[in-house]
């Protein structure tokens, strides 16, 4: 996946960005990735298990994710958990998502759509 | 909604572990047991009034939109797509044949025949179509694979020949008559079509594991 282009990859459907964000602290399950996002954007993103797991089989398809065998603390978790985590490729695939979020809402910006800084 | 007894399944869990049918054979292979997991997890923090149908509401909208994706995917990418569109043409190919070619030369040397010969061939030609439309519609958006689509191929034939069969006699017409050569003809021909997917089915399956979907 090295010489893959990021770019080749966007925009990212809302879900995968979601769920990529959510990866970035580390690896997770897909019930810590469901409440990871619902407590970062306030119970707004309520994601169902099949839009969690349509994305985490496309993503896992073009790389951006791998399942972990590592288990963070077996003793407190559930090992029969699948975990997946960030690869390289799917940081800067998220990296360069947030760049082109962010460049629009710069945009949003200096036409006063939002408040100024 | 309750708990049944601990450590059994709750009916909503049992409930959305069926409706999981919606998604590809795939699909539900590799992320069915992690789906009713979190369901369950979900399932278990709706504790507060009305937290359940909230639940239930947004889960059914997740399966109406994710599902139909899950086909679209299966059917289009990679080795599905592939799969398909040969599934499709060996479909339309058997169907053009059997209608344009067989039927009518059966139609035309029917008088000739032995009576249970002219059954047997006319059960076969009938269920025939009935059985591999069925098997068709169950397989190719992947709700069933294997000998389990097979079996539930026969069900539906089953009932719906019996059903033509008994319409048919109620019907009092000139075939009201029905007699048992008729219905022993059904019976093999539904044998042999069963048959003949199932030594298909069984022989894909030894040859190496299906194509990811």
């Amino acid at each position: 996946m090295a010489g893959r282009d990021p770019e080749e990859l966007l925009p990212l459907s809302p879900a995968a960005f979601h769920v990529l964000l959510a990866l970035a602290e580390g690896e997770r399950h897909g019930y810590a990735i469901i409440k990871d996002v619902e407590s970062r954007t306030d119970g707004r993103v309520r994601m169902g298990p099949g839009t969690l797991y349509g994305a985490v089989k496309r993503m896992l398809d073009e790389g951006l994710i791998e399942e972990s065998d590592e288990r963070p603390d077996a003793a407190l978790d559930d090992e029969r958990r699948r975990y997946y985590r960030l690869t390289g490729f799917g940081r800067r695939v998220a990296a360069a998502e947030a760049e082109r979020l962010s460049g629009l809402v710069a945009s949003a910006r200096a036409r006063n759509l939002l408040p100024g800084v | 909604m309750r708990r049944a007894s601990k450590g059994s399944r709750t009916l909503s869990e049992r409930v959305y572990a069926a409706l999981l049918v919606a998604y590809p054979a795939g699909f539900r292979r590799e992320y069915g047991r992690e789906m009713r997991r979190l369901f369950a997890d979900r399932r278990r923090e709706a504790a507060r009034p009305l937290a359940l149908p909230r639940l239930w509401c947004e889960t059914l909208a997740d399966l109406l939109k994710t599902a139909p994706v899950e086909h679209l995917d299966s059917l289009t990418k990679g080795e599905g797509m592939k799969r398909t569109l040969r599934t499709v043409a060996v479909a339309v190919t058997a169907y053009a044949f059997t209608l344009l070619v067989v039927a009518p030369l059966f139609a035309r040397n029917v008088g000739t025949m032995p009576g249970f010969v002219s059954n047997l061939l006319d059960a076969l030609i009938s269920t025939g179509l009935v059985f591999n439309f069925v098997y068709l519609v169950l397989t190719l958006p992947r709700w069933l694979e294997g000998p389990r689509a097979v079996r539930a191929a026969l069900v539906i034939t089953t009932a719906v020949v019996g059903l033509l069969i008994t319409l048919m006699m109620m019907s009092g017409g000139p075939h009201a008559r029905v007699n048992l050569l008729i219905i022993v003809a059904q019976i093999l021909a539904l044998l042999v079509w069963f048959t003949l997917h199932l030594w298909w089915v069984l022989r894909r399956r030894a040859a190496g594991p299906p194509a990811a979907a």
